[in-house]
């Protein structure tokens, strides 16, 4: 497949609709040649697959972190037509609404010198982490549907963060269409004591300092500044969107035939958005949405007790400030101009993140001058990165962006790598104290596992896809 | 029979069996090991199982999402599966497992994926490969 990719500019390549007779677009990806030679064959195939989507319009796209995923690629962008076109939990993925949000603090790297411990170990107490991680707060299936229906409302309504914070989440940390009656009981039994849970594998909640700033005027728009502390969170729905993704996936696969869809790999599984199978998972995939954005709001009330608590300064002292949340695994009814005209389209990000320019009325109002902040999460040992969205990304990618660095060494051979070494001494003489409830997952997720994230940020701003603002590096980390 | 392989991001299972009751037993098996990386084998507890599905592959997606689904939700982990009835479109299996602890989950999986999941046949021998989301 890579023989067909046709170099476009030094960041954009095109895999030809003729390429294969079940594409309807051509594939885009968007990546500098290095990412490109070492993206794995199977991802290029799964941006053909994807291409063949009934309903895709202009093109099946994929960011510079592209990897090998199931149904779309991970990286992957599919915008389909609301009217005609069909919706599939394959362009999702399985943790719904997986995500980052980033806090800004008053404190700088000086405050906290020499109290990092006291900061780790006081998150990791504070945050159920970690494998099958149940959380303080068991719900009956009745609360648990007001989650589903209000998302990080419900969370600020019993007091978990401000008012104020709901502005500065995608969608406002509620999606109106969820129907919490689509939402399976088994989905709900596995969500019930799993909110305000940070999970395992690649979730994390980190403390950092802002290292570098690339652009001073918007750094200041956002109130940052250079060694300026911050908190990183990334989780999603957890159970909950996992068996209501493989619940949907069993129910669209089942319904294709009577919709008389062909998809070339099962997990495309999909029927059409006009129809009740269609409708039923857009309703419960944004149900489950607004489950992890409450999550990661009381996830963030959490780590500000917690942080409170190390340190003994009060609120204001510490003024930890919500700057952006953003989901990265979603699918999204949108208005996008295409070929001229405005249409409503379904926009599947899987492993990309949405990146509205200046003036998007679906920003907050005080970033209407510098765009949505969009956050890239890095590794645990080198860095994370804020970017903002452009308008150039509502013409080539329906408003989206990157989402992280993706993994280069499988975990067998991070595993491998890590023989006869400590990954988390290693990372403590960096100046990194990390906390986990499993050895074995920091290992898995050591740092060398993943790509260099500034590789994939430099071919976002290469393609002029979106602006790096500012860089962040860790100081403490927990994982599960 | 079962073999645990990597992708870069997730990790999956071979499985080959002599009959289409030996490729359920195995995958389920070979889902538990990637979980826990130990053989289950105290038995202690007990679950009936009835799935149903519109063909064969789903059937097999289907049926491990279930016990993924009652592993999560009862903290039990799966070791023994006598399956009782397999048709093509439902399955009826008594699994056979332990009390799960933390500590003996090793990597949690988020769910089965149905990429290049497709049961065959070769020489009397059936094979599947199945991906995890973990």
């Amino acid at each position: 497949m890579r023989k067909n990719l046709i170099k476009i500019n030094n960041f954009k390549w095109e895999i030809p609709k003729e390429t294969n007779p079940l594409m309807r677009v051509p594939g885009i990806i968007f990546a500098s040649e290095r990412l490109i030679s070492e993206t794995e064959e199977q991802a290029f195939t799964q941006v053909i697959n994807s291409a063949s989507l009934p309903g895709i319009v202009k093109a099946s796209i994929a960011m510079p972190d592209i990897h090998f995923g199931y149904g779309l690629p991970i990286g992957g962008v599919v915008a389909t037509d609301w009217e005609t076109g069909v919706i599939s939990p394959g362009g999702v993925g399985f943790d719904i609404n997986c995500g980052v949000r980033l806090m800004k603090t008053n404190l700088f790297l000086k405050d906290i010198k020499g109290k990092e411990r006291e900061i780790v170990n006081s998150l990791y107490r504070h945050i159920p982490t970690g494998v099958g991680s149940t959380g303080s707060l068991i719900l009956s299936h009745n609360e648990l549907k007001e989650v589903l229906k209000k998302g990080a409302r419900w969370a600020v309504e019993r007091g978990y963060g401000s008012p104020e914070d709901l502005e500065f989440i995608e969608s406002n940390g509620s999606i109106p269409d969820a129907n919490p009656e689509k939402v399976s009981t088994k989905a709900l039994e596995r969500g019930r004591d799993q909110l305000g849970t940070l999970g395992s594998g690649n979730h994390f909640l980190e403390v950092q300092f802002v290292e570098e700033i690339y652009d001073e005027k918007i750094a200041k728009a956002l109130g940052l500044e250079k060694n300026m502390i911050t908190v990183m969170i990334h989780t999603g729905s957890r159970g909950l969107g996992h068996q209501v993704a493989t619940d949907y996936v069993a129910i669209l696969g089942n319904a294709m035939k009577k919709y008389g869809i062909n998809v070339p790999d099962k997990q495309l599984a999909c029927a059409p958005i006009n129809s009740k199978e269609g409708r039923d998972y857009f309703e419960a995939m944004s149900a489950s949405a607004n489950f992890a954005w409450a999550n990661r709001q009381i996830i963030m009330h959490w780590a500000e007790e917690a942080i409170l608590k190390a340190l003994g300064i009060s609120k204001s002292s510490l003024g930890m400030k919500l700057i952006y949340d953003v989901a990265h695994n979603i699918a999204k009814k949108e208005e996008h101009i295409i070929d001229g005209k405005k249409r409503i389209v379904a926009v599947h990000r899987k492993g990309a993140t949405r990146a509205f320019p200046p003036g998007n009325p679906e920003i907050p109002k005080k970033y209407q001058e510098i765009g949505q902040p969009v956050i890239i999460p890095g590794d645990m040992g080198r860095y994370s990165y804020l970017l903002t969205g452009v308008k150039e990304a509502m013409e080539e990618t329906f408003g989206s962006s990157c989402h992280g660095a993706g993994r280069v060494l499988s975990r067998h051979q991070a595993i491998k790598r890590a023989q006869g070494r400590s990954i988390i001494s290693e990372l403590e003489k960096e100046g990194i104290l990390v906390r986990a409830s499993d050895k074995e997952t920091v290992v898995e997720e050591m740092p060398e596992a993943y790509k260099d994230v500034s590789l994939v940020v430099d071919s976002i701003v290469g393609a002029s896809i979106s602006k790096k603002i500012a860089k962040m590096k860790p100081i403490v980390v927990i994982k599960g | 029979m079962f073999s645990v392989f990597f992708t870069t991001a997730d990790a999956g299972i071979r499985v080959e069996a002599d009959s289409l009751e030996g490729i359920f037993s195995d995958s389920a098996k070979g889902m538990f090991f990637l979980m826990t990386e130990k053989e289950i084998i105290n038995f202690e507890v007990e679950r009936d199982l009835y799935v149903e599905s519109h063909d064969m592959d789903f059937l097999l997606f289907q049926w491990l999402s279930e016990l993924l689904y009652i592993s999560e939700t009862e903290k039990i982990i799966f070791g023994k599966f006598d399956i009782l009835e397999l048709e093509e479109n439902s399955i009826k299996a008594k699994c056979f497992g332990e009390r799960l602890s933390q500590s003996s989950v090793k990597r949690l999986i988020k769910a089965v994926t149905l990429h290049n999941l497709h049961i065959s046949r070769h020489n009397n021998k059936w094979k599947v490969e199945i991906i995890f989301d973990l």
